[in-house]
């Protein structure tokens, strides 16, 4: 990878964190680059403990995409960040996909190759959970963004809490509390 | 949920959830009071708290990984693609797959890494592998696995790699199939291939016994630079190998230095680091720090120091503690190059009947000469093993209150660290700089750790009652205990009769020992006249401080006095060479030529096995004939004659910058900052290094830290002024000349000039050039002149080209030798676009 691309995505980085949305839309596809590439050597390992693995995959994505020399250790907290929303969409793409496809009694094959790694009911199940967490985000972004980052990026309660700039027991307690809200949720829309 | 009452529902929720749970209808009940809307909402959530399914307790995070790493694999395998028919897979990488070929059309089997077809769009990643493609290619080792090409053909593109059959190095540790001295000879050939790698600025990035292959004739070949990334890119190519299967864990994260497990840019020296624990698995069958888990591993690497196995070989005994020294935490004191570590595996072993040699050796020897003698053997009695300590020798302090005699404290050290650096034995560190250490009141203990030394020697003259008496202490650097030390009453003028007497004997008992007559050369140098050494100690020490005329005065009367001293004839032309420069501000060339031309000749005549001469002709070469080859082979003579001379590397350096060898420039000027880590020149030298090499962040913040450490280090500073010009910094830049101007008003004017003029401060900028010329015109000779090019700066400041050229003309015509610096140096990057500047490169005998 160029230097230019290093900077680019470096400024971009540093431009999200102060606040600028565009820079987020521009930096998520070459984040997904990275971790697609990246996840493909990961899944290899033997012995597979993906939650332990989550840190190390996405520090390794921010190590080869961001030039370190020109950000403050701060931005790696908001590159982890970025990585919980890249992993979200990237799930989600995945799974309406799925469901489009693998439309009960629908005659579509499936090749070989694209046999499937989340189970239809599973693609169903996420997606009402994604639109459920977008309603939530409207309520209250912080706790929609506490299960993001953890739901979706495997962040630890600490690796949340610096992310947000919070307190461990605040990310706790809007963790419980958006669990119970989204479970309440879901079970609604089951009925329905 | 309503948003005004949110938060009293959250609380209303965490109190209830703490209540136990035959409790909290009650509970719930008391705290709404009534209010059934807030009752229902808040139940409900618990309910649903309560009834959570696995769905988070199972976070997504494992899906995404799925979705992440799947890929449609469709085998490539008995398909044609260009002249190559695939056989089978090898590997897989992050990028994509590796298979076995036939190349068809050369008969011969190969090695395709392809890039997966998902990234085949991606002009990113293809970019990338074209470029590791490139670097790789560069490589022509025996004991680095060939990259013969890129290709692409329709979706396809590939890397076309040299098949290695064999088994990794993994594999044979595991099998534990090889002797010490088969081992020691793999252990050579991988250090071979990393230098060659770091010659090329070539960082390998993941070197681990996988990713080494052990052919059927044990022959090492090092795969994969598929990491490998050049220094000048900011990342990482690609993390696939020919055989093992990517991916970290911590069988990978085990292999990988403290520096880059934080995360910071990594250099040469984490491939030094991570060579330590390939080395050190050789011989211990296991990897230092390998642990059950990431994060204990990791813990181990930023923390655990390897414990070396009892009852090892000689030979594997010389492997371990060769990686120890690179296995160092900081890299600062880890060792510095790959060449330093093939020395340290290269060391054949003599240590036995050198010592008896010694004893034998000593029969009624002066107090001075027993004291060299017994720092030896003593050496060598405390490490019998095969390994060569590594001492230090500290300037010697001069504490007499005489002020006269500090060239001769100063002598007796660096002549002592000449004579042991030669005793095969050891490995001297030469810290010959006179500043440094020399009056630091840390334990001893403490300095040997920093320098990563086993043992320090440490002298001082002191004055009791009418004598001089020095003394003389070696410490032992793990537990600070003296090993030895010696207290002798001695008469200066006898000390330095019996300097030269002592030498000439160790010299013939060494080389009895060792029994090579290019060795018996080195000491040719030296005189047999008592007085000529005295002021060849006197030169020297002149010339170290900077005061040239003193130097030219001393070296001059020595070599009147004995005129076959070579060492002598070296420091004359070291000096004449030196004058021309705005430092020491002398214009006339001619003579200054002339005489070090002469100089320098008659110094290899009289000593063409020692380094010192070859410098010296190097110097002269370079600044005077411009004659760039002739320059590099004498320099490399002198490194060839004495690879620990720090000074030879740092001149090397300025061969290779000015020839625009940037990477191997910076690696020279490493290597010297290890070896002599006193000397400010060679301190400051790889900061000047990055500047040449136009990265000014990193030349920015070495010499800051380097003035820090040092705030005297005059030629740090003036670099670091130049690098802030460079930077754009101008504020800064004219604060830091401003302070060089306080005691070098000459030496800062014109980048003073430049920068006020960059700064918008045209009048300043022409009060310099009006200042200048009254200075030149002055007419008595202590005047300092300022050189044209100096001139020419200012003018370029100002925007004013044609003046700028007519100067640089003007410094050419003169023969001034900084000229040649025009070329490489950044400050006249501005001028690179005119023709005149090629021409007047092109008659430097450097390419523009």
């Amino acid at each position: 990878m160029t230097d230019e691309t290093s900077l680019d995505i470096t400024s971009l980085l540093v431009d999200w964190s102060n606040g600028d949305q565009n820079a987020l839309e521009k930096l998520l596809p070459l984040v997904e680059g990275e971790l697609h590439r990246l996840a493909h050597g990961y899944m290899r390992r033997e012995n597979p403990n993906h939650l332990l693995q989550t840190t190390a995959l996405v520090n390794e994505a921010y190590l080869r995409l961001v030039d370190q020399k020109k950000t403050r250790w701060q931005n790696r907290a908001h590159f982890f960040g970025i990585a919980a929303t890249m992993m979200r969409r990237i799930l989600m793409n995945y799974a309406r996909n799925q469901k489009r496809q693998k439309r009960p009694g629908s005659a579509v094959q499936v090749s070989l190759s694209e046999v499937a790694v989340i189970s239809y009911a599973k693609a169903e199940d996420l997606i009402a959970l994604d639109q459920i967490l977008e309603r939530l985000s409207q309520i209250d972004p912080r706790k929609a963004r506490v299960v993001e980052l953890r739901h979706f990026g495997g962040l630890t309660v600490q690796e949340t809490a610096e992310v947000l700039d919070i307190s461990e027991i605040t990310v706790n307690r809007d963790w419980n509390f958006a669990v119970a809200w989204i479970t309440r949720e879901m079970g609604c829309q089951t009925i329905t | 949920m309503s948003d005004n009452n949110l938060s009293r529902i959250e609380d209303i929720f965490h109190a209830a959830v703490d209540v136990s749970p035959n409790d909290r209808d009650a509970y719930l009940a008391r705290v709404c009071d009534g209010d059934t809307t807030l009752y229902k909402e808040v139940s409900s959530l618990i309910a649903a708290y309560e009834s959570r399914n696995g769905f988070f307790e199972q976070p997504a995070v494992e899906d995404v990984f799925q979705v992440l790493s799947k890929s449609s694999e469709q085998s490539l395998i008995d398909k044609q693609i260009g002249q190559y028919r695939i056989l089978s897979q090898l590997g897989k990488g992050g990028m994509g797959e590796v298979y076995l070929a036939e190349d068809t059309k050369l008969g011969r089997k190969v090695a395709l890494k392809f890039i997966s077809a998902e990234f085949v769009g991606d002009s990113w990643a293809r970019r990338r592998l074209f470029k590791e493609a490139q670097a790789a290619a560069q490589l022509d080792h025996p004991n680095i696995c060939n990259v013969y090409g890129i290709e692409e053909h329709g979706e396809h593109i590939f890397i076309v790699m040299q098949y290695v059959e064999g088994e990794t190095l993994a594999d044979v540790i595991k099998r534990k199939a090889l002797q010490p001295d088969q081992l020691l000879r793999l252990a050579r050939q991988i250090v071979s291939a990393l230098r060659e790698a770091h010659a090329h600025g070539i960082i390998h990035r993941d070197i681990k016994p996988k990713n080494i292959m052990v052919t059927l004739n044990n022959q090492a070949k090092v795969l994969d630079f598929g990491l490998a990334k050049t220094v000048q890119s900011s990342k990482p190519i690609d993390d696939s190998s020919q055989f093992s299967r990517g991916g970290l864990g911590p069988g990978t994260i085990a292999y990988m230095s403290p520096e880059q497990l934080r995360g910071e840019d990594l250099d040469y020296l984490s491939d030094i680091f991570s060579l330590g624990t390939v080395l050190f698995e050789m011989v211990a069958g296991e990897n230092p720090f390998f642990r059950n888990s990431e994060a204990e591993t990791i813990a181990a690497i930023l923390a655990d120091d390897p414990v070396i196995p009892v009852g090892l070989s000689q030979e594997a005994m010389q492997i371990a503690s060769t990686s120890t020294k690179c296995l160092v935490k900081n890299k600062e004191n880890r060792i510095q190059s790959a060449s330093e570590v093939l020395l340290l595996l290269e060391k054949p072993v003599v240590a036995k009947t050198l010592r008896k040699r010694l004893v034998t050796a000593t029969p009624s020897l002066a107090i001075a000469a027993i004291v060299v003698f017994f720092l030896v053997a003593i050496l060598i009695r405390y490490y019998p093993s095969p390994v060569r300590p590594r001492i230090a020798i500290l300037p010697f302090a001069n504490q007499t209150g005489d002020p006269s005699v500090d060239y001769i404290s100063a002598g007796i050290s660096n002549n002592l660290i000449d004579r042991l650096s030669f005793a095969s034995g050891l490995q001297v560190l030469k810290s010959t700089a006179v500043s440094g250490y020399k009056n630091h009141q840390d334990d001893p203990a403490t300095i040997g750790k920093d320098l990563g030394v086993d043992a320090l020697i440490l002298g001082r003259l002191i004055k009791e009652g009418e004598n001089t008496v020095l003394e003389t202490r070696l410490v032992q650097t793990s537990d600070g205990a003296d090993v030895w030390q010696n207290k002798s009453t001695i008469q200066i003028t006898d000390l330095l009769k019996l300097q030269k007497d002592l030498s000439s004997r160790i010299v013939r008992s060494l080389n009895s020992t060792l029994g090579s007559s290019s060795d018996l050369r080195r000491w040719i140098g030296e005189t047999d006249n008592p007085d000529a050494f005295r002021l060849y100690l006197l030169g020297r020490s002149s010339w170290e401080n900077g005061r040239m005329d003193e130097a030219i005065a001393a070296f001059t009367r020595a070599t009147d006095l004995d005129s076959a001293y070579a060492l002598a004839w070296s420091g004359l032309a070291d000096s004449y060479a030196m004058k021309p420069t705005v430092a020491y501000g002398s214009t006339n060339t001619t003579e200054a030529m002339t005489k070090a031309i002469a100089a320098a000749r008659r110094s290899v005549e009289a000593g063409d096995g020692l380094a010192e001469p070859h410098i010296s002709m190097g110097i002269v070469k370079m600044r005077f004939e411009w004659k760039w080859a002739e320059a590099e082979e004498h320099l490399k003579r002198a490194l060839e004659l004495d690879p620990y001379r720090a000074s030879a590397h740092v001149w090397y350096a300025t061969l290779l910058t000015t020839t625009g060898r940037f990477d191997e420039a910076i690696r020279e000027t490493e290597i010297a900052k290890s070896l002599d880590p006193f000397n400010p020149v060679a301190v400051m030298s790889p900061g000047r290094a990055y500047y040449r090499a136009r990265d000014y962040d990193k030349a920015i913040s070495y010499l800051t830290e380097v003035l820090r450490a040092n705030p005297d280090n005059r030629g740090a500073e003036y670099v670091l002024g130049y690098a802030y010009l460079k930077k754009g910094n101008v504020k800064q830049a004219i604060a830091t000349f401003g302070k060089i101007a306080t005691y070098n008003k000459w030496l800062a004017a014109a980048p003073l000039g430049y920068a006020h003029a960059k700064d918008g401060d045209f009048a300043k900028a022409r009060q310099i050039l009006k200042e200048i010329e009254e200075q030149n015109q002055k007419t008595d000779p202590k005047e300092k002149k300022i050189p044209s090019q100096e001139q020419a700066i200012i003018y370029m400041g100002l925007g004013e080209m044609d003046q700028a050229f007519a100067w640089l003309e003007k410094a050419y015509n003169e023969h001034f030798p900084p000229i040649t610096a025009l070329p490489t140096e950044p400050i006249f990057d501005d001028l690179h676009s005119d023709p005149r500047f090629s021409d007047l490169t092109r008659r430097l005998n450097l390419n523009p």
